[in-house]
Formats: C-alpha cells, structure tokens, sequence
C-alpha cells in the first residue's frame, strides 16, 4: 500500500513537473521610439512594439492593437490597428506604430522642447488557430530626445563659439601650468 | 423645366463622384470609450465627460457632422451629449471624439430618480451606458452613420 501511494505521488510530481506554465503570450518591450516633424504642422511619432510566444506549438494571429498615446501629460490620441499580423510559436513580433498628430498639441508658443515623455499604453488582441482570445495589456515610458528645430540666430552662435574658444583656452593655459610645474619639480 | 434639368444635372455629377471614392470593405466602426471622468456630480450641475474612439476605414479625410449620443445612468436617460468642437478625421486611422455630457440644472426628474438610487447613496459602482450614432461625410458628400453602445462601471463618489 505504501509503495502505491509513493509511486502515485511520484507520478504526481512528474506531471506537475512536466507541465508547460510558462506559455503564454508576453509583452517584450518597444524600441525605436521616434518623434518627428516637430517643427511642422504635423508630427509623428513611431514605434516598434514588441510581443513573444512562449507557445511551443500554438500560433496566434493579431486581432487589433489599441495604443493610448500621450506625450508630456497630455493625450495625443489613440492608435489602433487591425493588421493581421501571425506571431509564430516561440517567437516574437514587431508591431509597427505610427501616429500622425497636431502639433500644436505639444508644442507653444515658445517652440519645441529637447526631450518629451511619451506614454505608450494599449491591449493587443491575439486569436489562436481555434478563435481563443489573449489580451497583453502594456504600458511603456520612455523619455524621447529630439533635436531643436528652432533657429538659433547668428549672434547666438557666435557668443557659442566665442565660449568653446574660451573654453580651449582655458583647458591649454592649464596644460602649459602643469608642464611648468612638472619642470620646476624635476630640476628640484 | 430648367430646374429639373439642373437636379438631374446635379443628381448626375455626384453619382459620378461617388463611383470614383473607393467604397472600403467595412464601413467606419466605433473601437472603444476611454478616459471617463466626472466632473460635477451634484444638484447643480452634472458633467460627465469621455472620449470615444473611432476608426476611419476610408482612404479619405472625413467631417463630423452630427453627433447623437444619449447617455443613460443606471438606465436612466441622463441626457445628449454635446457636439463640441471641429475635429480632424485622418484617413485610415483610429480618431477619438470628446463627450461632454453638461447638465445644468439637471431638472428634478432626474435628481429625484438619482437619488432613490440605492447604488448612488452607498457610493456602489454604477452602470453607465452611451448609445447612438455620429454622422461623419466622406470626401465632403458621402453621409456615413457610425453607431456606438457601450457601458461602463464608475463610482461616482
């Protein structure tokens, strides 16, 4: 009787062991954040989102993608796409964002910042081969850094250079004071 | 006669127009409701505000038109949402339109029936539910009715 139970209990831990819990559909990360046309009447901003199956065997096609997009605090609007895209099983996908919008929505009067905070926050919807649904839920804050469009002036670009000349200078009139004193050292 | 000419004439160029928009093959579909906050829940003023995601299925730009929205509370017609502002409709993109939904006053009829809600005074989440339509035009003369039916859980308090 003993025996029994032990060998059913190791038969047991056998099947819990052998039990595929990690699969699952996953949010990876998103890369390449990019915001454009910041100096026109419309921007864009793009991305890649990233997914992974863990499946072994199960594929999964995109339903839809809705991404809440806001940059700065402020809601830009939503991307949505119902791109049938197929995530194979033990891989991943890259889904492509891109976003037209105002810009007057992010950028005043006094013109355009360096870095802006966007959040990228939306579902996907996978279907498997026998029509079952998977939501992936994600959120995803990066600071994006752009370079200012604005126009410097003349005047400011040459009290800018007047100040890297300085700074030249300085670092030479330094190096020359240490040599100097590395001398006075050794004839010591 | 010259006008019924002239109607003819007109009836004529548009359908000639309308053959050359590429007809997609769905119409524009509501997507989801986002963002539902309150804004002013008393005996003064009720103000409830969401937004609405569409998607523009067309490879045109589009116009709202019209914006016909009833907005029930535990059932209970609340009132029309308020058509606010232009707002862009992109081709082939998800747009989102702002709803404002401003009672002021409410009226008695709908604070009475408010407030003998059991769910309201115990601070439980209530049901709210938008129905109807916006009316988008395509190219400028293509009406597009687009409905919308969805609800949510708030608690109000």
């Amino acid at each position: 009787m003993r025996s029994f139970l032990l060998i059913l209990l190791l038969g047991c831990i056998a099947i819990a062991c052998n039990r595929s819990d990690s699969e699952a559909l996953v949010y990876r990360n998103v890369y390449s954040v990019n915001l454009n046309g910041l100096h026109k009447k419309t921007a864009s901003l793009n991305a890649l989102i990233a997914f992974e199956s863990q499946y072994e065997k199960t594929s999964f096609k995109l339903k839809d993608i809705d991404v809440d997009i806001s940059i700065d605090g402020i809601d830009i609007g939503t991307y949505f796409s119902r791109e049938p895209l197929t995530l194979k099983a033990k891989s991943q996908i890259k889904i492509p964002l891109a976003y037209s919008f105002e810009n007057s929505k992010i950028v005043d009067e006094a013109g355009s910042n360096s870095s802006y905070i966007v959040v990228l926050k939306g579902t996907a919807k996978f279907t498997d081969e026998q029509g079952n649904e998977q939501k992936v839920n994600f959120t995803h804050k990066e600071t994006v850094n752009t370079i200012a469009k604005n126009k410097v002036s003349k005047k400011n670009k040459k009290k800018n250079l007047d100040e890297d000349e300085l700074s030249k200078t300085d670092i030479r009139k330094l190096r020359k004071e240490k040599k100097r004193d590395l001398k006075i050292e050794k004839n010591q | 006669m010259k006008s019924g000419l002239r109607i003819i004439l007109l009836i004529s160029i548009g359908m000639i127009l309308t053959s050359f928009v590429q007809k997609p093959v769905q119409d524009p579909y509501f997507v989801k409701m986002k963002g539902f906050k309150v804004l002013a829940f008393n005996t003064q003023r009720i103000e409830l505000f969401s937004t609405a995601v569409f998607y523009n299925t067309y490879k045109y730009k589009a116009k709202l038109v019209e914006i016909d929205i009833d907005v029930y509370l535990e059932n209970r017609l609340l009132g029309k949402v308020v058509h606010q502002e232009n707002i862009p409709i992109p081709k082939l993109s998800a747009f989102d339109i702002p709803l404002l939904l401003k009672l002021e006053p409410p009226g008695p009829a709908i604070t009475n029936s408010l407030w003998q809600s059991a769910k309201l005074i115990t601070g439980k989440k209530v049901k709210i539910r938008y129905v109807g339509f916006i009316k988008l035009k395509i190219v400028g003369f293509i009406p597009i009715k687009v409905p919308i039916e969805d609800e949510l859980m708030y608690s109000l308090y």
